[in-house]
């Protein structure tokens, strides 16, 4: 049965994500990411990390897919009524994806992480928490304060354009 | 299983005696007289609504991008009806296995937002888009504010697991319960049970907490006095105007859902979910008299329609809020008291410890 959704939610991610690129309609392109980031979540849950797969929703699809549809609806539309995208850069977008998914690679490759390590399924959020409180403060608190620059940042520039 | 053999029918019944019950009330604010002409006291006045809205044509404009609109209504029924699965019944029937219950159901929540994205684009009509924009700007501001006041909750329960959480605050709990969660006054009220291990009585400020939660909740379910996206004096009807027929009607049964699913949690997060208010004084044992499989669920459901009832108290009292004091409400009061909150909050769960 697993099997089964696996190649169920698979099979969702990469319809979704080719069909994304090739769409023309920069809305179609916002929903089929939202669709391609929510069946990212079937696979984290059929791996049982379920605090990951939480997590996902809410950031990805809950916030950061948001930002980028609300983008999409305050442009302008075609006299069609639609968004139309083009295809330029076709050689150095190839490059750069070329060398994300050796990045993305070497790093699975190299990682010391085992399938069987993630697999308990109770304490995941705990578990998390303590780590971010202990091993890993130093980057948990460098993240907090870019965030809180970047919070002081947005306002700050919302402001001076009100006034300008 | 419970989600769709008791949540999913009792909503559909909701909502039905809601939207009767929703203008019998405004009425009686408002000394009117509200629906009488459909059975005895216009009893069966949404029963006749419902009969005209099923016999309309589903339209969709022409000028509308088909296949978004189509699957917007649809979506955001889905994206609040699964927030219902991780809801517990009673203290044998609990949510979805999910341990970190409330943060799922705030996720899967927020996701209406997309649907009604679609709904309000897809339409290509202005007022729908604005109705579209508004609403997204309010729910995804206003969701800062409702997580911070779960979050005081979270802490002093140290649980994200809606069944957890609830069994903290009764007679079924592990750990010993004094009163007022103060341990240093060492009255100990495990055996009490009853309103006095509930959460808002266990740490008083997680009153202010509930009041957070209830306004953030309204702006949520885009409900006056923050119902600016829907609102027909400026907008027709925001991002349903140019929905007919039964699609309308999702957008309707999503509306009172998410009015029922935020009544559900905060009835969980602060007033004991399924436990009974009565406390064991004495020989007089009210609260285990009072606890069982369906005495339970009673208790539930009863302290949630109370919580219904209030907000729709609060739509027929209130007037609508402009924009920026919409705004200004999220942000420079609620995120500001919410903050400040999680951290007395902190301060006295050290107390509690």
């Amino acid at each position: 049965m697993i099997e089964v959704w696996m190649y169920f939610f698979g099979l969702l991610i990469l319809v979704s994500g080719i069909t994304l690129i090739f769409t023309e309609n920069l809305i179609y392109a916002a929903f089929l990411l939202a669709l391609c980031l929510l069946s990212i979540v079937g696979f984290y849950i059929i791996y049982n990390a379920s605090f990951l797969a939480v997590i996902q929703i809410l950031i990805y699809a809950g916030g950061i897919l948001i930002l980028i549809a609300f983008g999409i609806m305050l442009t302008k539309r075609s006299p069609e009524g639609k968004v139309i995208v083009g295809y330029h850069l076709l050689f150095f977008g190839f490059l750069v994806t070329l060398g994300m998914i050796l990045l993305i690679y070497a790093l699975v490759v190299s990682s010391t992480i085992g399938p069987r390590e993630i697999l308990q399924t109770t304490g995941q959020a705990r578990e998390i928490g303590i780590r971010f409180l202990t091993q890993y403060i130093l980057a948990f608190e460098l993240i907090a304060f870019l965030l809180l620059v970047v919070l002081v940042g947005a306002s700050y520039s919302g402001k001076k354009s009100q006034h300008a | 299983m419970h989600t769709f053999l008791f949540y999913l029918p009792f909503l559909l019944f909701f909502v039905l005696v809601a939207v009767y019950g929703e203008r019998k009330i405004a009425a009686f604010i408002q000394s009117r007289f509200g629906p009488m002409d459909v059975g005895p006291k216009g009893i069966f006045q949404t029963l006749a609504d419902l009969l005209k809205m099923m016999q309309k044509e589903d339209i969709v404009p022409k000028a509308a991008d088909k296949p978004i609109f189509l699957l917007g209504p649809i979506l955001v029924f889905t994206a609040i009806f699964a927030g219902f699965s991780m809801l517990p019944l009673n203290a044998n029937v609990a949510g979805a296995a999910v341990e970190s219950g409330v943060l799922l159901l705030m996720a899967v929540v927020s996701l209406d937002v997309l649907g009604i994205l679609m709904a309000g684009w897809g339409s290509n009509n202005k007022f729908s888009l604005y109705g579209a924009v508004r609403a997204i700007a309010q729910i995804v501001s206003f969701e800062i504010p409702l997580g911070l006041s779960v979050l005081c909750v979270v802490m002093l329960g140290q649980s994200m697991d809606l069944q957890e959480i609830t069994r903290q605050q009764g007679l079924y709990t592990i750990d010993p319960i004094f009163l007022f969660g103060l341990k240093g006054m060492d009255i100990e009220v495990t055996q009490m049970g009853g309103i006095l291990s509930w959460n808002v009585v266990k740490s008083p400020l997680l009153l202010f907490s509930f009041f957070i939660f209830f306004i953030a909740g309204l702006a949520e379910a885009n409900r006056a006095p923050f119902d600016l996206p829907e609102s027909e004096s400026e907008l027709i009807g925001g991002y349903h105007t140019e929905y007919s027929g039964f699609r309308w009607g999702i957008f309707m049964l999503a509306e009172y859902g998410i009015m029922l699913l935020i009544s559900f949690l905060a009835v969980i997060l602060f007033f004991g979910g399924w436990n009974t208010p009565f406390i064991n004084i004495g020989s007089f044992h009210w609260a285990n008299w009072t606890m069982g499989n369906f005495w339970e669920v009673f208790w539930l459901l009863s302290k949630t329609l109370i919580l219904v009832f209030v907000q729709m108290w609060v739509r027929w009292t209130y007037p609508r809020l402009r924009v920026d004091q919409l705004m200004t409400l999220s942000w420079k009061y609620l995120t500001p008291f919410g903050l400040i909150l999680v951290f007395l909050c902190g301060l006295w769960k050290l107390m509690m410890l």
